[in-house]
């Protein structure tokens, strides 16, 4: 039953790429889906990309193997789109830029900022892309039977025949649906799960007493978790190409509102999954990641557990091919801009390389816990591209030797506390979290340098261009 | 006919000091736009400057507002990381609302400094 799942959910994604490749024009409907989707449709298509794996696994898992510290993961999630309505969608929008690397040369006319961008962003993308593949090898092997690497492959192979052949407005209307079938496929097995966890069934372990848990743990851990996914989501390519798809500045940051709605909705329930989870496995004797899978069978003895997992799988999939297809979108928009002219050939040949290195990855990496992986790109993010964008909207100081100064700055330390935490047996919590420091120093190393060199003499022109609504634009001069 | 290249010479002494006049006077360094030569000379250099006047006020008090919100949120997070620890894990939930609260009040603040 659970094979039919993830086999209704692929041909489902095919489908709507099929039916979606007749709305395709031109190559800026290739790209940007022409700017003509409204905010909550917008908002539906980047929280089906945005809920990954880790969203959709990996709270739950986190929640099981933690206990209640693992509550700050998707508070710090949706607390992402807070920050990205207030820092960056309106300016964004209004900058007309395509990716975050055109985003950049429009800022400093920088090729050394657009290129060290190109990297991050790929980088991002790769890493972000390993977590949903292992997520699919998790799932594989443990509802189906099947060899894990069966799973993987068929997310690689749907998401590239979705994105090859579609591009962008394929992507759109499909993630759009995707947010509500990982929604329903969330909330209908919680229904049951929770009314059957919380009724008389399974005992007392897990009614009143659960709710009166206390969230104990280090609140530098706490600190750390929700400062890197907050700032994190500034820098995440495939959440940001999306806010070129508002028709203006305003819309942008209506999308960004319904996000921090749809999100939290999503979250909520995952939360009282993962709570549920601690009371109903028992002590983790189990693997985290599929703690969500294992649920209904604990709670549910009949064949509605069977149902319900099937569901759970099916939502899984979901997400796998979402954020997998949102990531490969951009990935390779930026790396057909940089290496190919922007040619939708290059963006073909884009793709092959943005899920292509991943899938390496994930044969060559199989220990990867999913939230784990998930909160180290977000860091990596939020120590690189994020402060330059956060800056570089608001700071008219801000330049090119900054911004480049910075971002080697975030990529060295995230990858030196990475590096130190896997070799040595007791690592302190920094260095497994570097966000609470590695953040803030990028942003001190970006103003300290800006404030030796010159801003570009650009910079008055773009900060009117970002910052005054369209309608005062008046007439553009030529 | 002798008198016509000494008449060439004369003209050719006088040029170069014709043209040394010409050439001090300068014109716009940049071209005017279409609405600058059809008719508004107010659509120009003036209008660009107060746009980008106009744009850095936004700016300044967007940013202002912003930084507002964040401290808000702040003190929301870290009030519940300081309540889930005596009051229990429901409490993180009504975290979810409060931040939908802070959004919504967010983007009419940010259009309302925009439309004034």
């Amino acid at each position: 039953m659970t094979s039919a799942a993830i086999a209704v959910i692929c041909t489902a994604t095919i489908l709507m790429g099929v039916f979606g490749l007749s709305l395709t024009r031109s190559t800026g409907d290739f790209y940007v889906a022409s700017r003509r989707i409204s905010p909550l449709t917008n908002a539906s298509a980047i929280a089906g990309e945005y809920l990954s794996a880790a969203s959709f696994l990996g709270v739950v898992g986190l929640i099981y193997l933690w206990g209640p510290q693992g509550l700050w993961l998707p508070i710090g999630y949706t607390a992402g789109f807070l920050v990205l309505l207030l820092f960056v969608a309106a300016p964004l929008r209004r900058s007309g830029a395509y990716t975050l690397p055109d985003f950049m040369i429009l800022r400093f006319r920088s090729a050394v900022v657009r290129r060290m961008t190109t990297v991050v962003v790929v980088l991002t993308g790769w890493l972000y892309v390993v977590p949903q593949l292992r997520g699919a090898v998790i799932v594989t092997e443990f509802s189906t039977g099947l060899p894990g690497w069966v799973g993987a492959g068929l997310v690689v192979v749907v998401v590239l025949a979705v994105v090859l052949s579609g591009g962008m407005r394929t992507v759109t209307v499909a993630q759009a649906v995707q947010y509500w079938v990982k929604l329903a496929a969330l909330l209908i097995p919680a229904v049951f799960i929770v009314l059957r966890a919380g009724g008389e069934d399974a005992g007392q372990a897990l009614s009143e007493p659960l709710w009166r848990v206390t969230v104990q743990g280090d609140p530098l851990i706490a600190a750390s978790l929700v400062l890197a996914l907050s700032v994190g989501a500034v820098g995440l390519p495939h959440v940001l190409v999306r806010f070129y798809t508002n028709p203006d500045g305003h819309a942008a940051r209506r999308t960004a509102a319904a996000l921090v709605g749809l999100v939290g909705i999503f979250y909520v329930i995952a939360v009282l999954l993962g709570l549920t989870a601690v009371g109903a496995l028992g002590p983790s004797n189990t693997e985290a990641d599929t703690a969500l899978i294992q649920l209904p069978a604990a709670v549910l003895s009949d064949a509605t557990g069977d149902v319900l997992v099937a569901v759970l799988v099916g939502g899984a999939f979901a997400a796998f091919l979402s954020t997998t297809s949102g990531l490969v979108v951009s990935v390779s928009g930026v790396i057909s801009q940089e290496l190919f002219g922007g040619s939708v050939r290059g963006f073909r040949i884009g793709a092959l390389a943005a899920v292509g290195v991943p899938a390496g990855l994930t044969a060559a990496a199989t220990d990867v816990s999913l939230a784990g992986a998930v909160v180290l790109v977000f860091t990596f993010a939020a120590s690189t591209v994020a402060p330059v964008m956060l800056l570089g909207i608001w700071w008219s100081r801000i330049t090119a030797a900054g911004a480049v100064s910075g971002m080697l700055t975030g990529a060295a330390s995230t990858g030196l506390a990475v590096v130190v935490s896997a070799v040595s047996v007791q690592a302190p919590v920094l260095l497994t979290y570097p966000g609470l420091w590695s953040i803030p120093l990028s942003f001190a190393v970006i103003i300290a340098v800006s404030l030796t060199t010159e801003p570009p003499a650009s910079t008055s022109a773009v900060l009117t261009k970002l910052h005054l609504p369209e309608e005062h634009r008046g007439q553009s001069r030529p | 006919m002798t008198a016509r290249p000494a008449s060439d010479e004369g003209e050719d002494d006088v040029a170069p000091a014709v043209r040394d006049r010409r050439v001090s006077v300068r014109g716009p360094q940049t071209p005017p736009t279409l609405d600058e030569v059809l008719g508004d000379p107010r659509r120009g250099f003036v209008a660009e400057r107060a746009r980008a006047e106009q744009a850095r006020s936004l700016r300044r008090r967007q940013l202002r507002l912003n930084i507002v919100t964040v401290g808000l949120l702040a003190v929301l997070l870290v009030g519940m990381g300081v309540g889930a620890r005596y009051e229990g894990i429901l409490l993180t939930l009504v975290v979810y609302p409060l931040m939908v609260l802070l959004a919504l009040w967010a983007l009419r603040r940010a259009r309302g400094i925009e439309t004034l």
